[in-house]
């Protein structure tokens, strides 16, 4: 299957307004991040016919899914697609094998056969030997596999994932997100949603960024983290984010401040700094750097052999600096005490808002 | 050791208890058990026994006919009146059966609201018929099966349907392969319950069915005639009613009583 997916979704869920516009090329994953309540799920439902478009349209290759204008509207029985649900969903009076046959069956094939697929397809997902199970009997990791087995089985032209792995242990998580790469790979067009970095930077050649029922920001992965267009994005990506107005050799932070910074154009910008610049102090630092401030350590993570500590600045956004699990120690960074944090100058980078 | 304060607690308890058991006790105490084969084995009373479970039965499969819709206009239809429409379902339990057959009377009678038409366009005659002692029972026991489904239906996760739905299964499909089976569990006890409604049912019966011998006198209605005659055969009917009901229940403990079953 070779179709692409071009949809623009309006949509109203309870109090959230959704308008997205998602392209895909056929063979093409991509990723839906953003934080919680910001319409993921919804924008999933929308494209399986769950959610009616209130604007917009949805065509899958040459085929009109939903088109409000004209009030066209495919069944979600009708569209070629392969829901995995984040809570599973596996149906709990049905087998696991009977669960992944249960799309084949209802397209029509024969029981026999769609039982020998579906044993195959819980075999590619290692789950081949539960399924005889019911799902209540099934772990975390089972589930979500069978539940996917599932979405796979009807080998859909659109697949789409909501948080495939978010109910599984980090082993687990890992080695399914492996195995779930060459799997979305056979597929058409991959649209998956979640809220972990890794799974989106890893899985997807393209990321979509949503908030409050809005793209904010789409590219590859790379171009996302590298220019991060709003907080959340570039916690996401583990940066600092700071807008301002680009002056001579620096930016006004909108929050307050001045933060130099070489080369900074003019106009509304995005500073971005990097937790590596950003260097904390117990003392006044010697030298000249030329951002120094003060602030109090407020959030000590350990991430293996680094850390991050988030400093609370006086009158300046806060800023995420690393260091070593030694420095913590050593500068007692937790006992939330005054402490100076310089950023590189050099180190800044600065684009256009 | 027991608090002196449950100890209060369970002497209080204690005749309520009694109320609910004695009966009971008593009815098995002073049966004719020397007897019983010999009166259970009467014409009359094989008749009133069979009577009484054929006919609960095919009220208990019209309630799942006429319940189930009913159940899911409730369950999954917002509409104006669905106050009114769940009054209209509880009202039988409430209502003295009695009032219940007269007002059967006034709609199905021969004069009555619909009766009228039945009787002189089709020749049906429903009063005085077993098809009278099923309608009686019918109404009884209808709301039983109602409102057991409807909870069912509300507590099924409408989400596992959506999913069958994205699977590729139509409304038709997902109601058979995914709701029916789910709810089937809900659906069986709203009809053990119906059923043992139906089965015990006297007051709308002997109002709109009256009492027959043979022809709508059933099990409840023998034992009430028997008390007058032959009270030890009455006592020996009524064990049987009282099995059947606690057969039900036994059946269905996992449904009044969840928290006693392991």
């Amino acid at each position: 299957m070779t179709a692409g997916l071009s949809a623009a979704v309006g949509a109203r869920v309870g109090e959230l307004r959704l308008d997205v516009a998602l392209d895909a090329l056929p063979g093409e994953v991509v990723a839906v991040v953003g934080p919680n309540g910001a319409g993921k799920s919804s924008l999933l439902r929308a494209l399986a016919g769950l959610v009616p478009l209130c604007a917009g349209r949805v065509v899958m290759g040459d085929t009109v899914l939903e088109d409000a204008a004209t009030g066209h509207r495919l069944a979600p029985e009708r569209r070629p697609v392969g829901v995995a649900f984040q809570d599973r969903l596996l149906f709990p009076h049905l087998s696991a094998l009977d669960n992944v046959a249960f799309g084949l069956r209802c397209r029509g094939v024969r029981r026999a056969e769609a039982r020998r697929r579906a044993a195959e397809w819980l075999d590619r997902l290692g789950v081949g030997h539960r399924a005889v199970s019911r799902p209540a009997t099934l772990s975390g990791g089972e589930a979500q596999r069978v539940a996917l087995a599932r979405a796979l089985a009807v080998e859909p032209a659109l697949l789409l994932l909501d948080e495939p792995l978010s109910a599984l242990d980090v082993e687990a998580r890992a080695a399914l997100r492996r195995e779930l790469r060459p799997l979305m790979a056979g597929a058409g067009v991959a649209v998956l949603v979640t809220h972990d970095p890794l799974e989106a930077m890893t899985l997807a050649g393209r990321l979509v960024v949503l908030e409050h029922g809005r793209v904010v920001q789409h590219g590859t992965p790379r171009e996302v983290a590298e220019r991060p267009r709003s907080p959340w994005v570039a916690e996401l990506v583990g940066v600092n984010l700071l807008a301002g107005q680009g002056r001579d050799g620096g930016v006004e932070l909108a929050e307050g401040g001045w933060l130099a910074a070489p080369g900074a154009g003019r106009g509304q910008v995005l500073a971005v700094v990097h937790p590596r610049a950003v260097a904390v102090h117990r003392r006044p630092p010697e030298g000249s750097p030329r951002n120094v401030w003060t602030g109090r350590a407020e959030a000590v993570e350990l991430l293996g052999d680094r850390a991050r500590v988030r400093v609370a600045l006086d009158g300046r956004p806060p800023l995420v600096a690393e260091v070593t699990p030694a420095a913590v120690t050593d500068l007692a960074l937790d006992d939330g005490g005054e402490v100076w944090v310089t950023v590189k100058a050099t180190e800044v980078r600065v684009f256009p808002a | 050791m027991r608090s002196p304060r449950s100890a209060l607690a369970l002497g209080l308890a204690l005749p309520g208890a009694a109320l609910l058991g004695l009966p009971l006790v008593a009815l098995v105490w002073k049966a004719p058990w020397s007897r019983a084969v010999e009166l259970l084995a009467e014409p009359g009373a094989l008749t009133a026994l069979r009577l009484s479970l054929v006919s609960s039965m095919v009220a208990a499969a019209l309630t799942v006919v006429l319940g189930l819709p009913l159940a899911w206009v409730q369950a999954r239809v917002a509409y104006r009146g669905s106050g009114l429409v769940r009054a209209l379902i509880t009202l039988p339990i409430v209502l003295p059966p009695v009032s219940g057959g007269v007002a059967l009377l006034l709609a199905f009678g021969r004069r009555g609201l619909v009766g009228q038409w039945l009787d002189r366009g089709l020749g049906l005659g429903l009063p005085f018929t077993p098809a009278g002692v099923v309608l009686a029972q019918t109404f009884v026991a209808l709301p039983f099966l109602v409102l057991t489904t409807e909870a069912g239906l509300r507590a099924l996760d409408t989400r596992l349907e959506h999913a069958a739905r994205t699977l590729g299964a139509s409304r038709a499909e997902v109601f058979r392969r995914v709701t029916l089976p789910l709810l089937a569990p809900s659906l069986a006890a709203g009809a053990a319950l119906s059923w043992a409604r139906a089965l015990g049912e006297f007051g709308a019966t002997i109002t709109f069915a009256g009492n027959v011998a043979g022809r709508t006198q059933t099990l409840p209605l023998a034992v009430f005639l028997a008390l007058q005659g032959d009270p030890e055969s009455a006592v020996v009917l009524s064990l049987v009613l009282v099995a059947v009901s606690v057969a039900v229940l036994v059946g269905l403990r996992r449904h009044w009583a969840p928290g006693l079953v392991r």
